[in-house]
């Protein structure tokens, strides 16, 4: 038997927001198209997550606003804390030792691996970058942490990370406000991507973006998958986004995980009311 | 007795369609077929009687209702493609099970020659070597060599339906699914099409087609089913 | 000189319960070294901002058989020194001394003393701005949960800035140090002359400030180390050929004035004088005696 290929599962990720109440479960979840408890205003982010991540693989995560999907990535990305559940995680280096749970992690390990092991990129710039550093500040950020220390060293590899991403080098010491939005997602790709990370997390990167600045983001990450075998989890609302990256992919709503599997399968043959009517009203 | 590499059994297939008052729909009722290692197994009948649907729950594109798909795979010995796990249905379109839509679907930026090496590159091939196949490729299929680096979304019908068979082809899978790979082709195509079909079997690939081009690939079938 | 305190006040103005409350906070502070601790800061006659963190750390520790010196800059005689020394020691009684070598707790701002500290002194610096991640997070519980994490990159990220933009690590005070090998923390307005002499040094650190209400601390012989760079290094104010023109110092301190020449008001020079008054006193006072000598 070989040893198993996943490098995250998770299961049983649920995150609330207030007290909750015994008639809660009568009124939200994707049956009663509702996260939010009208008796006692408990709001069901995320209830009873769970998936399974495998090397070089990307998992998509589809749904509409307020559907959990940030709330999970989130969660996996351990800067929300879960109020319950589990992460193993199985560090693709070190095949042979035994999985960790992300959870069990105290708060100091957890930044650590946060910065080491994870790479994240979000819709808006703002929330990855801090705007009023440079953009090889931001780029090193994750660098510095990891106790680089030579200035000298540390902009070589942010000249090598901004040529990965297709940025002009040569604008290291630019401002990110003198960058246009394909630019700055690709700042922050190329932060995300400074720390070798065994997964990327991609909240929404291309909604907001123009069409033909969106196709060459999404160019990038394709190539950047396929060349670094990069294990993501990519969250979008964007039917046309998931079907050219993921291959598998979750459906969520009202915090609730209605539908998974292949992607192919879920745009041909959706077998969830809401996957069917997201399906039918793809452009 | 040997088992087959694929056989399929009692196969069921029922659309919920839940935005429209949660009627169902059943294309596939109770179909049971066989298929060996290098045949070419052909699959026809009149348009809407469910015979792509088969191709894609075989495919897992779509989930049967009910029945059994058994896949007999090299790696992981028989598998039900009705209850495998998404991750095992991901290992063996990766290496053994091929399947080429009606329609070739790419993106407009990717030339031909990448398109049609895909999955070489896919399964681990450096790009070089993958290009020097692809080229033998494009070259067999009649397409023009200045068209090679141009996305295949220009190209003609014709030559789209054969970068597309090409591709599906080329990584040379155990069992390749085919939808109608002769429609709108003309006759000179056809043959194109013929022959891969033939050389495929000599490599060891068993072809499963669905069409209702009876004239051009019913001399080629080593086993048929009439919808 | 020693006076009897005031009547009307408590011994060291603020009352037990309070005293007892800040000395709490500095063992806290003790021993988690380069740790932010709350305290609860009282009202004091003088404004905040002019030192009541420190006073009030000075006023809890203070007992009747201490020696005090108050400086402000290096100096003794400023202003505001002089007003805290009267204020502690009316209300006190205990000797006071501007000879670092004499004193049993210094209060200052901005300085270490230049005499080497020893192991039965305290030095209470009044701190203005309590920590260093201010400068790159203003929240500030965001910036209590990176201290709690050691999440110090956007920290490094200032310096690697401050090397981009002006060539060189630009920071003229409050220099940022890890303490420990765990807190990051502000060096207070001390020059990055002083900065090292916190380290592994034979005294006491506390430091106050009374408008954040906070207290931390570098106990004796605790690690120090400046946040610098492989290819750019932490350095002093040092200059080389640097020269005190009253004592002849070349290894303190100096802070410079422009002296305005008396025969032509148009011209003049700048001239560079030891911050540490009273040290430079002693050396006035040991060169004077050595020209005598041979006489």
């Amino acid at each position: 038997m070989t040893a198993p290929t996943w490098i995250l599962h998770a299961s049983g990720l649920n995150k609330q927001y207030g007290p909750g109440c015994p008639r809660c479960q009568q009124f939200t979840g994707p049956a009663h198209n509702n996260s939010q408890c009208p008796v006692c205003n408990t709001v069901y982010a995320c209830v009873d997550a769970g998936f399974t991540l495998h090397q070089g693989e990307v998992l998509g995560i589809v749904g509409e606003s307020g559907s959990g999907k940030s709330t999970l990535l989130q969660m996996i990305n351990l800067a929300t804390a879960a109020d319950s559940g589990n992460i193993w995680y199985r560090e693709p280096r070190t095949p042979d030792a035994d999985p960790v749970d992300l959870l069990q992690m105290d708060a100091y390990r957890s930044r650590h691996f946060r910065n080491d092991r994870l790479g994240i990129v979000y819709q808006r710039p703002e929330l990855g970058l801090n705007m009023r550093f440079t953009v090889g500040g931001n780029v090193a950020e994750k660098l510095l942490l990891a106790n680089w220390r030579h200035v000298g060293n540390i902009r070589t590899r942010i000249r090598e990370l901004m040529e990965q991403t297709e940025l002009p080098p040569e604008r290291i010491d630019d401002d990110p406000h003198t960058f246009s939005g394909g630019m700055l997602q690709r700042v922050q790709i190329a932060k995300a991507l400074s720390s070798s990370p065994s997964l990327l997390l991609l909240d929404e990167v291309t909604s907001g973006l123009d069409l033909s600045v969106q196709a060459r983001v999404l160019d990038l990450i394709r190539r950047i998958q396929w060349e670094q075998q990069m294990t993501m989890l990519l969250v979008s609302h964007d039917l046309g986004v998931i079907k050219q990256l993921a291959r598998r992919t979750i459906v969520m709503k009202n915090g609730h995980i209605v539908e998974s599997g292949l992607t192919d399968q879920i745009l041909e043959d959706p077998q969830h009311p809401y996957t069917q009517l997201l399906v039918s009203s793809a452009l | 007795m040997t088992v087959p590499l694929l056989h399929v059994k009692n196969l069921h297939k029922s659309f919920v369609l839940h935005l429209i008052d949660g009627r169902t729909i059943d294309p596939i009722q109770n179909v049971s077929l066989t298929v060996d290692s290098n045949q070419h197994f052909l699959l026809w009948g009149r348009s809407g009687i469910g015979k792509t649907s088969i191709l894609k729950c075989i495919y897992r594109s779509y989930l049967a209702s009910s029945g059994e798909i058994w896949f007999n795979s090299d790696q992981f010995g028989s598998v039900d493609m009705v209850q495998a796990d998404d991750s095992m249905v991901l290992k063996l379109r990766h290496r053994e099970i091929g399947y080429c839509s009606q329609f070739l679907k790419v993106l407009p930026r990717v030339a031909a020659l990448d398109v049609i090496t895909e999955p070489l590159v896919r399964q681990g091939m450096l790009q070089a070597q993958a290009h020097d196949i692809g080229r033998e490729w494009l070259t067999q299929l009649g397409i023009a060599q200045r068209l090679w680096h141009a996305s295949p979304v220009t190209f003609s019908g014709g030559e789209q339906q054969r970068i597309n068979l090409g591709r599906a082809f080329i990584a040379s899978p155990r069992l390749l699914l085919l939808d109608e790979p002769t429609a709108s082709l003309d006759a000179s195509s056809k043959q194109i099409i013929v022959d891969m079909i033939q050389r495929a079997q000599q490599r060891g690939t068993a072809v499963l087609t669905v069409s209702h081009d009876l004239d051009t690939l019913a001399k080629l079938a080593d086993g048929q089913l009439a919808l | 000189m020693s006076t009897t305190p005031e009547q009307l006040y408590n011994f060291g103005f603020i009352d037990e319960d309070s005293k007892r409350e800040v000395r709490r906070q500095i063992l806290k502070a003790i021993a988690l070294p380069g740790h932010q601790v709350p305290f609860a800061s009282r009202d004091l006659p003088i404004a905040r901002g002019w030192g009541t963190g420190g006073l009030q750390i000075t006023m809890a520790i203070i007992a009747a058989d201490d020696t005090l010196k108050v400086i402000d800059q290096g100096v003794d005689e400023c202003v505001n020194a002089v007003n805290l020394r009267r204020l502690l020691q009316r209300t006190t009684g205990v000797t006071t001394t501007v000879d670092t070598t004499a004193a049993s707790i210094i209060q200052t701002r901005h300085r270490i003393p230049e005499e080497p500290m020893r192991r039965d002194q305290i030095l209470v610096l009044q701190v203005p701005m309590v920590d260093p991640l201010r400068w790159v997070e203003p929240n500030l519980e965001r910036a209590t949960i990176m201290h709690g994490e050691s999440d110090y990159g956007r920290m490094w990220v200032y310096m690697y800035e401050s090397v981009v933009k002006a060539g060189d690590l630009r920071i003229a005070t409050q220099y940022p140090v890890i303490v420990a090998g765990r807190y990051m923390m502000d060096t207070t307005p001390i020059p990055r002359w002083d900065v090292m002499r916190l380290h592994n040094a034979e005294a006491l650190f506390l430091f106050g400030a009374g408008r954040e209400k906070r207290i931390y601390a570098v106990p004796p012989y605790t690690t120090i180390e400046p946040l610098q760079f492989e290819d750019f290094r932490f350095k002093t104010e040092f200059v080389a050929g640097q020269i005190c023109a009253r004592c002849g110092a070349q290894d303190a301190f100096l802070t410079s004035h422009f002296v305005v020449d008396s025969d032509h008001p148009d011209g003049g020079h700048w001239r560079s004088s030891c911050s540490d008054t009273s040290f430079c006193d002693k050396r006035v006072l040991v060169n004077a005696t050595n020209q005598e000598a041979p006489k």
